[in-house]
């Protein structure tokens, strides 16, 4: 009974708990007891009922002064808090300006980089399967060759093999020119699986994944290459020519394959198409197309991997290659044909950091210049009463919302610099906050991080002085002075030696890419025409030729496999006199006409060239490069027999010439073994060198044009110009340069700004001792020199560290290179003095304004 | 010395009074009676801390009550610092009520 009784004689939980919030806390305790006591009372005498009421009466009285007490006094102080810091803001313009404009840059870098990285890291990601998706690659140790292609039969075997492989799906990509009625287009197309619509995520716009590419004679073409060839007309069971040769079917469009995808398709047609024409589809060594699988959910890839490396094998004993797995999202960026490359991603990353950092620093450093000239301010509000903490929340809240302002600003700057920078990637990038919660999430970090770290030293160091010594006028004491005018001299030791690192960088980039446009190739480049060969300008090729040749502009022409700006094709088995059988020989080949090496201007270093005046050169004569010489080990290899693979066995010739070494590929790669033969149904390219006339190249190529209308009016012409394609190899080495100079230049403004407040700062404090120095008679060079000479030896410091580590990460990345500039130390020398020089501009502008000034004016104030 | 505020002196006086039985619950009633309205909680409580702090009044603690929440009763308690304060309010009294003229009004 007595229980039940104190349960009953329990205040409401409610009302206690609010009653408990609203009280002070030096007294909750004995009070909230004293309630419950009277509360007991009034319930034994006067009923339950009464005494909640009397009890809920309490609680509704002392809420109206809890209101009043915190919330008011609050709200009136926060007002107080913005119209300070507002004033400050207002007061001090070019401060406030340099401040915020330096966050806002950095920021808004970090935004862009941020965005970039985000869309690399996203590549194929959209798939459903994504995560399950892995491409197989093959991977032969004896001759150290690694490359994504396995033979036809692999994928479906695999899928029959392993209950781990759900599906596979066989992808061979290739140029395909489409036609439609008049309209002619070439396109990059693949011949592939049905499973290719299941496997991947396309999604459909006319017609049926499912069933799409069942038939043969079927297409699925891409919703941009369903509008050029119909317009507007329905796609679906219209007949498009492949090649001139297929009549297939439109049986379905896709959705444009977005940009962040490895694949960039624009028609698919059905694999048996290329099965049936293969000439030896059951071969497990021929190794030429790209095959997928789809692995279970929860099939490890590692452990897959390792039960299908012997898998050739298994089904060929001949075979040598083991096969391996490469996850579909990790291509872009790991695989070597990609086209994204995870280095870029870390260096452009770090890059974000520093610069994140440098602004960072800056705002931290303007900010705490300024603050301790508000140590009037803070001995004020101690005195009329606030405490620690408040001044704590007053000097974060006002450096956050000074970041705020800054982020503002940046998203601006955002906005105006995307167009750049897609521009600039080939990308859409665009900031688009909806749905994309990282972004908001990382601006809130990036307020939050800039405002806490720039309060961090006012509202830690400062808030804890006392009134007393701040009001007497002992403003800063000494020694916590001298401490913080070291940290901040690290602070801008730590910028410069970062920008001094990118001004580096950004000079070793651009002298390789000097070097690697000025290097002597071995061979001419400029004025020349690459027309790829098809059609009947490739059956009557040498009537074609001779055509050309009657105008006078153009001076040779040749025809090739692959331009020598680039030639990939590496062929084993190569056989010659004396070989050592055990030995490998592996060299790289490029089939070529009579008058390649004249039209290229390369050297012959021994032997002579091809002729026609030796009929058997076009069926057994080679020319190796000097590589390829050393390769074989002969002073003497004119005259020696050699032999090389083709479809139809052996062809069985001897070596007529030595090539001067010349570069066939990026720099990044020595100059390897390479064999030059002339077969003429090889040829894929012809090679025009033009003279230019009074407009230039435009009437050359049109006649060009009007001589393969007359051979090939049913293949579009198309032509490029030989040092255009090679400097489209170094676009990304071209790109990052460029981005690197942009980024050094921000750097290194931001850190200016730093400086400059910061030499406005202090000569502003030294104000006094520069009106003394000038009445006992210094100079006004003198007293520049003095306040600038501080700073000097700083940057000198960050040289200093700067240096060496520049000097070992650039030297890292030439060594991607196998031909590289060297490191000299004028890039050095040239970095460290543009950064005093910068560095001087910026501060004497400030000291020299302080020296000037008139010491009546400076002593007046005392 | 410091000047104790009008209710700051009410509450010791009260306080003393209810010798060994001052606690809140007591203290707000006799105030209460005395003055003949409702003190609120601020009222009580607010000096009672501040006597609390100046030294004048030490609190002590009691046993838990189960009508108090099971929480402990926080008696107060005069000190010496206190006790010298409530002669001087009261000498300070009798010394300024000393020979004035009479209020005209009922003594009681």
């Amino acid at each position: 009974m007595k229980k039940k009784n104190s349960y009953s004689s329990r205040p409401p939980k409610i009302a206690q708990f609010l009653l408990a919030k609203t009280i002070d806390k030096n007294i909750r305790y004995s009070a909230i007891g004293d309630f419950d006591e009277i509360f007991a009372s009034i319930a034994k005498q006067e009923g339950n009922i009464r005494a909640r009421l009397w009890y809920w009466t309490q609680v509704a009285k002392s809420i109206p002064s809890f209101i009043t007490d915190s919330l008011y006094w609050r709200f009136i102080m926060f007002q107080n808090y913005l119209k300070v810091a507002f004033r400050k803001m207002m007061r001090q313009k070019v401060f406030s300006f340099i401040n915020i404009a330096g966050l806002a840059i950095g920021m808004a870098i970090c935004i862009l980089i941020y965005l970039w990285v985000q869309d690399e890291l996203n590549y194929d990601k959209f798939h459903e399967n994504a995560n399950n998706i892995h491409r197989i690659v093959m991977n032969d140790q004896n001759y150290g060759v690694k490359w994504p292609v396995v033979s036809i039969p692999v994928g479906p075997a695999l899928k029959q093999d392993f209950p781990e492989v759900l599906d596979s799906v066989r992808v061979n990509d290739f140029i395909g020119l489409i036609t439609y009625e008049d309209k002619k287009f070439d396109e990059i197309g693949a011949y592939v699986d049905p499973s290719f619509l299941g496997i991947f995520s396309f999604p459909f716009v006319r017609g049926n994944a499912k069933t799409a590419l069942n038939s043969p004679l079927s297409i699925v073409i891409s919703e941009e290459m369903a509008e050029k060839l119909f317009g507007h007309e329905d796609s679906l069971g219209k007949n498009v020519k492949l090649n001139h040769d297929l009549d297939l079917t439109v049986t379905g469009v896709i959705k444009n394959i977005p940009e962040n995808s490895y694949f960039d398709l624009d028609f698919l047609a059905p694999f048996e198409i290329f099965e049936k024409r293969d000439r030896d589809p059951t071969n497990w060594g021929r190794f030429q197309l790209y095959t997928y699988i789809l692995l279970q959910d929860n099939t490890s890839f590692k452990q897959f991997e390792t039960k299908i490396a012997g898998f050739l094998q298994e089904h060929d004993v001949r075979q040598g290659p083991q096969l391996e797995l490469e996850p579909l999202t990790r291509i872009h960026l790991y695989a070597a044909d990609g086209g994204g490359d995870i280095r870029y991603i870390y260096i452009f990353s770090i890059i974000a950091v520093f610069i994140l950092a440098i602004a960072c620093i800056n705002f931290m450093n303007l900010t705490t210049a300024r603050t301790s000239t508000r140590a009037i301010e803070i001995g004020m509000r101690k005195v009329t009463g606030a405490r620690r903490k408040d001044l704590v929340k007053q000097f974060f809240g006002e450096s956050v919302l000074l970041s705020l302002i800054a982020l503002v600003f940046a998203v601006t700057l955002v906005f105006l610099l995307l167009p750049t920078l897609n521009n600039l990637t080939n990308k859409h990038l665009s900031l688009n906050p909806h749905g994309n919660w990282n972004i908001i999430l990382g601006f809130a970090g990036i307020v939050l991080f800039a405002g806490f770290l720039a309060g961090s030293y006012p509202a830690l160091f400062l808030s804890a002085l006392k009134p007393v010594n701040i009001l007497r006028g002992a403003l800063i004491p000494t020694r916590g002075g001298a401490k913080r005018a070291v940290f901040r001299r690290i602070l801008v030791v730590c910028q410069f030696a970062i920008s001094v690192f990118l001004i580096i960088s950004t000079f070793i980039i651009f002298k390789q890419l000097h070097f690697i446009q000025n290097r002597n190739l071995g061979y001419q480049k400029d004025r020349i025409i690459t027309v790829p060969l098809r059609g009947n300008a490739s059956q009557q090729y040498e009537a074609f030729k001779n055509e050309l040749l009657r105008d006078s502009r153009i001076r040779l022409a040749t025809a090739t496999s692959e331009a020598p700006v680039l030639i990939r094709k590496i062929h084993m088995g190569y056989d010659w006199e004396g070989k050592n059988p055990k030995k490998e020989s592996r060299m790289t080949e490029v089939i070529v006409d009579h008058d390649f090496i004249e039209t290229f201007n390369m050297t012959i270093v021994q032997g002579r060239d091809f002729s026609k005046d030796f009929p058997s050169d076009s069926t057994e004569a080679y020319i190796l490069n000097e590589a390829a010489v050393k390769t074989i080990g002969t002073d003497a290899p004119v005259g020696m027999h050699f032999s090389a693979p083709i479809h139809a066995g052996m062809r069985e010739g001897t070596i007529i010439g030595v090539v001067k070494d010349f570069h066939f590929q990026p720099l990044n790669n020595t100059i390897e073994p390479l064999v030059m033969f002339i077969m003429p149904e090889s040829f894929n390219y012809l090679c025009i060198r033009v003279q230019q006339d009074v407009s230039g190249f435009s009437g050359t190529i049109r006649y060009i044009e009007s001589v393969w209308n007359k051979f090939a009016p049913n293949f579009p012409f198309q032509y490029s110009f030989l040092d255009a394609t090679f400097d489209r190899l170094y676009r990304s080495e071209q790109k990052t340069g460029r981005i690197f100079g942009y980024f050094t230049f921000l750097a290194i403004f931001i850190s200016c700004l730093g400086l400059f407040g910061l030499a406005a700062q202090i000569a502003e404090q030294r104000t006094k001792e520069i009106g003394i120095r000038k009445v006992m008679g210094a100079t006004v060079v003198g007293i520049t020199l003095l306040l600038t000479r501080d700073f000097m030896k700083w940057i000198i410091v960050a040289n200093v560290i700067a240096w060496p580590t520049a000097y070992l990460a650039m030297n890292k990345w030439l060594q991607n290179y196998a031909y590289r500039t060297s490191i000299g130390i004028d890039i050095f020398v040239l970095a460290a003095v543009m950064a005093l020089l910068i560095a001087f501009l910026t501060v004497s502008f400030q000291t020299f304004r302080a020296a000037i000034a008139d010491p009546v004016d400076s002593l007046r104030y005392e | 010395m410091n000047l104790l505020s009008r209710s700051e002196e009410i509450v010791l006086l009260a306080i003393w009074k209810l010798q060994k039985d001052a606690y809140g619950v007591t203290i707000r009633s006799l105030v209460n009676d005395s003055t003949g309205y409702e003190w609120s909680v601020g009222a009580i409580y607010a000096p009672l801390h501040r006597l609390v702090k100046k030294g004048l009044v030490r609190t002590l603690k009691g046993e838990p009550i189960p009508a108090r929440g099971g929480r402990h009763k926080i008696f107060y308690e005069v000190t010496p610092d206190g006790k010298n304060a409530l002669h001087q309010i009261k000498r300070v009294h009798e010394a300024i009520w000393q020979d004035a003229p009479t209020l005209g009004l009922d003594e009681s």
